[in-house]
């Protein structure tokens, strides 16, 4: 009996001990070994538990089992409870130590950031394939050729002059093409109609630099060669491209120009975007803004092609990328795009 | 180019029509006005000239005096003067109350009222030329008149109207609007106005036609002057110019020189054919006028008083043996009109475009003449410009010159010119218009232009040119641009283009490299493709460059990524990440370059599309965090791995790529190196390196710089499309190798060389550490990463492969592992 008793006192002293430690404990670590004092495999109570066995009366076996039990299952409570209590006071404890200046910068690499002339001919694309034009591509280096000849230009036609054209060394047919009109001609070699392109590449004009005239600049080509394409929809097709360009609507102007590619032939242009005809410094106080050349595929150029384009009829349309570039960002010189100056690009 | 709104008015009545509405309707339906200004003051009548018949002290001011002016055959006024240029008889300009004159202290309107001066009544005011906003010398004084008698309207005879100029953008095929009766026609013809035809008949002045003299034109070539015509005028004696001809001259920009000359010009402005006066008393009565070229080493001083060496490029006029005068562009110097001439020689001609515009292009010298009949004069206009030029003359000369006498007119060539009949198609002209005009419609339009109607029937028209539009409208589809316009583009409805589907550009290749190395964080840059003379001898050369810093096409993108590192290094930006995606040009290999370049339609050069990048610092945002931070250790490697990034975006099987040390002028030789793509041959892709460490002493870098250029053509044919394959959910098992070689072996050939012995469950291969044991040997690691898709893979099976994997290595290379 007293064996019975003294196992029944001896349960309840480890109990004691066991919750009076814990009162002491204030880390995650710390409890975890009182766990193992406790509770662990060799734990005093376990050793205790043993010796259960050892005990004959069923009775008391049971009643010391529940016993035993019981205080397991307080201790494992009381673990429990500490546990979740002490993370709780953990972690806490590293909000309050861990908090920071959320102003300090953030820390990154630099963001690069494109060309605005690429900016320019991405949405110039963009607009055009939206409206059924496919982008088509073609050689700077050219030839007297596709550059003139093809392109109804007279062999004494005074854009030939040395003074505009820059020519070669690989041979004297073989130029800086001075158009992107090349294109059409290249595309309707290739292609039977009907065919609707555009084209956006760069070009040469032998011209001194200044603000507004660079030797080496960009233009967009737009060709559309269909049975009964007419000047009416050459008209649809430019005030819509005005209009998503400038991101509104805006009036136009079609006045009547020569190029020698194109008959009946128009200057196109747009009210000023920044005054509305008022007139201001971007459009020099004229309130109109010259945007782009354009006019019915001439005859002759059709001509040139061969019979496949026999009966069709198109209108061709050329615009610079640097002078859209300048309007749409309010850039005042065109030397900007080729000095390349990172506090330049750095804006677009 | 500039018009004059009161002259044009001469040939078409443009009361109803304001300037800067004509200006709308003429940049609508014809040519570009970019502005429209204002010539003379604002000048309001009454203003009369008056004789000034006493002049009296005034009782209250010793300064001013009063007059007494007589304005008509009845009235008399007092006016108050302060001038003292004044004497009894003077004819002066008086403004009569409720004119409006020009306040000569600072140009402001002063309206004139009767009013009192010191008591004194002053019906008027006696005027300077500067308050009539005319530019005479002596302006400080009342103007003293000559020739006029009291009563004239003043406004009227000295021409003090307000005008107002129209700057007129000429256009390259209309050389017959460069003038303003042209333009006049035209404006005529877009408003359907009456047109009014200069004053060009001389029978009002037949008893002054006398055949004094007879000049022989001798005319060499016919093509490069196809009609010449001369005329002479005797006994002429200097005179003022008249003020009419000076106001116009001055308002359009040309200077008054004397009468002749400013009539010659006056006619070339209003009629659009340029003119020449020879002073016949200066020709030593040689009367043989040779159009011919110059020969070599002739010499001619020009008007603008200099020498002009002349060869056969040039068309000349010379009496006989010695030039007179370059065809076309200006006169000269020897036979100039002066305040002595008293017999004139007048010239008007035509003369070949091309000619004219070569001689001028090679003498370097261009006049108002020369810019007409480069773009072609319109030969039936010489014979009454001519006429026009006798008619002035007689018309302002013979008041002060009785005795003038005119000539018959000399000819030699052709006027005639061939008129073409073109057939328009209605059909044709409403579908590339979108327009549903009738004959009616169509043939009203073409006759406001000038155009002759030979025949229509339902659905054609067979049309004739007007002579002055021929050089223009030389086939149907001119004669649609002529209706379009006159139609108005304005009024031309907009109409819904069709459709065609449209294929995706295959620019993706571009693009995607672009958007890696922005993300990256580089700067796209466009640099000029012409950049300065390089050393080698294959580049493609411009023969007429604008300067030696654009005098060849670039074969890298190197030189322009230099140049623009230098360029904002020299303003002070520290971290410099830049790209360029642009074209290379380079001559074709030369095999059968004969037969090539005999090809019309083929250059022999390949343009090939580079990506180019360079970095220079770490490109971060300041980091305050680590105050010591490596700046550029190993930037190759840094950028190597930016470049394989982008190979691996391309499509590229990095597996593939192979690098090799080279050689690169702007390149470092231990640090640079080419790489190719190993696919069925093998193919250089590009190039990488640091920058060459003279490059970085000469620009005095801090870090080091590092470039690759890559061959984005050849990236487009090796090109991997995406493909899916199946993800494993076996587990990836990872085990280190660690082997110790010497120095010299590559660490590619080695790696190439674990894949190789390894079998397909070898997923990976990554190089974790690289320590220098000593001078010549360096330890790898790699990290081998394992995986079958089927089973998971047991210890034994890796165990296996590592051990092939080390026999194989040690077969071949002198390695140890640990």
């Amino acid at each position: 009996m007293v064996f019975n008793e003294n196992f029944e006192i001896e349960l309840n002293n480890i109990k004691n001990e066991a919750l009076t430690k814990l009162t002491d404990i204030n880390k995650i670590d710390l409890l975890e070994i009182w766990k193992q004092e406790y509770l662990g495999r060799k734990s005093k109570f376990n050793d205790l538990l043993k010796l259960l066995g050892k005990i004959d009366s069923i009775e008391q076996k049971k009643s010391i089992g529940e016993l035993a039990n019981t205080i397991k299952e307080t201790l494992n409570q009381s673990y429990e409870n500490y546990q979740q209590s002490l993370s709780e006071l953990e972690i806490t404890k590293q909000i309050e130590t861990e908090s920071i200046d959320i102003t300090l910068p953030g820390l990154n690499r630099k963001s690069g950031h494109y060309h605005p002339l690429s900016l320019i001919c991405q949405r110039i694309g963009n607009i055009f394939q939206g409206m059924g034009f496919n982008q088509v591509f073609g050689p700077e280096i050219e030839t007297n050729y596709y550059n003139f000849d093809a392109l109804n230009i007279d062999f004494d036609h005074p854009a030939r002059d040395e003074q505009d054209t820059f020519y070669t060394n690989v041979a004297p047919h073989v130029l800086l093409r001075s158009q992107t009109s090349t294109v059409q001609i290249r595309a309707m070699e290739k292609t039977n109609p009907p065919l609707k392109i555009i084209s956006i590449g760069r070009v040469y004009r032998n011209e001194e630099i200044n603000a507004r005239k660079y030797p080496i600049f960009h233009q967009v080509e737009g060709l559309y060669v269909n049975k009964n394409v007419n000047f009416g929809q050459l008209k649809w097709t430019l005030q819509k491209f005005i209009n998503l360009f400038f991101e509104r609507d805006l009036k136009t102007r079609f006045r009547p120009d020569f190029f020698p590619f194109t008959e009946p032939s128009a200057e196109v242009d747009c009210e000023c975007p920044f005054c509305e005809t008022q007139g201001c410094k971007t459009c020099g106080y004229k309130g109109w803004l010259e945007i782009l050349g354009c006019g019915m595929v001439h005859p002759n150029v059709l001509k040139n092609i061969g019979p496949n384009y026999e009966n069709y009829e198109g209108f061709a349309f050329g615009m610079g990328v640097e002078r859209l570039a300048m309007i749409k960002f309010g850039i005042n010189d065109i030397r900007y795009f080729y000095n390349n100056d990172i506090r330049f690009i750095e804006q677009f | 180019m500039k018009f004059s709104y009161s002259w044009l008015n001469d040939f078409v009545n443009l009361s109803n029509i304001s300037p800067q509405s004509l200006a709308d309707k003429l940049t609508n339906y014809a040519f570009e006005v970019e502005e429209v200004s204002t010539y003379g003051a604002n000048i309001v009548g009454p203003i009369i000239a008056g004789k000034i018949l006493e002049i009296n002290p005034h009782p209250n001011a010793d300064k001013i005096r009063l007059t007494k002016v007589q304005i008509s055959d009845t009235e008399i006024r007092d006016i108050v003067c302060g001038a003292w240029n004044i004497e009894v008889g003077n004819v002066v300009p008086v403004a009569l109350p409720g004119a409006l004159v020009l306040n000569r202290h600072d140009n402001s309107v002063l309206p004139i009222k009767k009013s009192k001066i010191r008591g004194q009544t002053s019906d008027g005011m006696l005027c300077s030329a500067a308050e009539l906003g005319l530019n005479n010398n002596d302006s400080n004084g009342i103007y003293i008149l000559d020739n006029f008698y009291p009563g004239q309207n003043l406004i009227e005879k000295l021409y003090l109207n307000q005008d107002f100029i129209l700057h007129i953008e000429p256009r390259s095929n209309r050389p017959d609007a460069l003038s303003h009766f042209g333009m006049a026609r035209e404006i005529a013809a877009i408003y359907d106005f009456p047109l009014i035809e200069p004053q060009t008949n001389l029978d009002e002045f037949k008893q002054h036609c006398e055949n004094f003299l007879k000049l022989n034109i001798i005319i060499e070539n016919l093509d490069d002057c196809p009609y010449f015509l001369l005329a002479a005028l005797k006994n002429f004696k200097a005179l003022p110019s008249p003020l009419k001809i000076q106001r116009r001259l001055e308002s359009i920009g040309v200077r008054s020189i004397n009468f002749i000359v400013d009539i010659t010009n006056y006619v070339l402005h209003e009629m659009g054919q340029p003119m020449h006066a020879y002073d016949y008393n200066k020709l030593n009565q040689n009367n043989n006028f040779i159009v011919r070229k110059g020969l070599p080493n002739e010499v001619i001083t020009a008007i603008d008083n200099r020498e002009k060496i002349l060869d056969s490029t040039n068309l000349i006029i010379a009496n006989d043996s010695i030039p007179l005068g370059i065809a076309g562009i200006m006169g000269g110097k020897d036979s100039e009109i002066s305040d002595t001439t008293n017999t004139i020689v007048l010239e008007s001609a035509t003369f070949n475009a091309k000619t004219i515009r070569h001689s001028s292009r090679k003498l370097g010298l261009s006049s108002d003449s020369s810019l007409r009949f480069e773009r072609g004069v319109i030969k039936a206009n010489n014979l009454i410009s001519l006429q026009r030029a006798i008619y002035l003359i007689l018309n302002y000369g013979l008041a002060q010159n009785p005795d003038l006498k005119y000539s018959s007119v000399f000819a030699q060539g052709n006027s005639e010119s061939d008129l073409v009949e073109l057939t328009v198609n209605l059909i044709k002209i409403n579908s590339t218009l979108g327009l549903a005009l009738t004959i009616v419609q169509v043939s009203n339009i073409l006759m406001r232009l000038g155009f002759k109607i030979v025949s229509t029937d339902n659905n054609e028209l067979v049309v004739t040119p007007p002579n002055y539009r021929l050089k223009d409208i030389t086939s149907p589809i001119d004669v649609i641009e002529e209706i379009a316009r006159l139609y108005g583009y304005e009024n031309i409805p907009i109409n819904k283009a069709d459709s065609i589907d449209s294929l995706p550009s295959n620019t993706n290749i571009s693009n995607l490299a672009n958007s890696v190395l922005v993300g990256y964080g580089f700067n796209e840059i466009w640099t000029s493709s012409l950049i300065p003379k390089n050393i080698s001898a294959n580049s493609i050369r411009v023969l007429n460059p604008i300067s030696r810093d654009h005098e060849v096409l670039r074969e890298s993108l190197i030189p322009g990524l230099i140049e623009v590192f230098k360029y904002n290094l020299d303003r002070q930006y520290k971290d410099i990440w830049i790209f360029e995606n642009a074209f290379t040009y380079t001559i074709k290999d030369n095999n059968n370059s004969s037969t090539q370049s005999l090809n019309p339609k083929t250059t022999n050069v390949q343009e090939t599309r580079m990506l180019s990048a360079l970095i220079y610092g770490n490109n971060e945002n300041s980091n305050w965090l680590a105050h010591t931070k490596e700046t550029d250790y190993c930037a190759y490697f840094r950028l190597k791995g930016i470049l394989e990034n982008v190979l691996t975006n391309l499509g590229m099987d990095l597996n593939l790529i192979t690098y090799e040390i080279i050689n690169h002028p702007q390149l470092h030789p231990g640090r640079s190196a080419k790489f190719a793509y190993n696919a069925d041959i093998k193919t250089d892709l590009g190039i990488i390196g640091e920058l060459h460490p003279q490059i970085n002493h000469k620009f005095n870098l801090k870090n080091r710089a590092c470039i690759f250029e890559l061959d984005l053509n050849k990236c487009e044919q090796y090109q991997a499309k995406a493909k899916f394959k199946s993800i494993a959910v076996t587990p990836v098992v990872s085990r280190d190798i660690t082997i110790d070689v010497l120095k010299n072996i590559l660490q590619q050939d080695l790696k190439s060389a674990i894949i190789n012995y390894a079998d397909s469950k070898l997923i990976n291969c990554e190089l974790t550490s690289l320590y220098h044991l000593n001078e010549n040997t360096t330890s790898l690691t790699y990290r081998l990463n394992f995986q079958d898709p089927n089973t998971t893979l047991t210890a034994i099976e890796i165990d296996s492969i590592i051990d092939l994997i080390k026999l194989n290595l040690s077969k071949n290379y002198q390695v140890t592992f640990r």
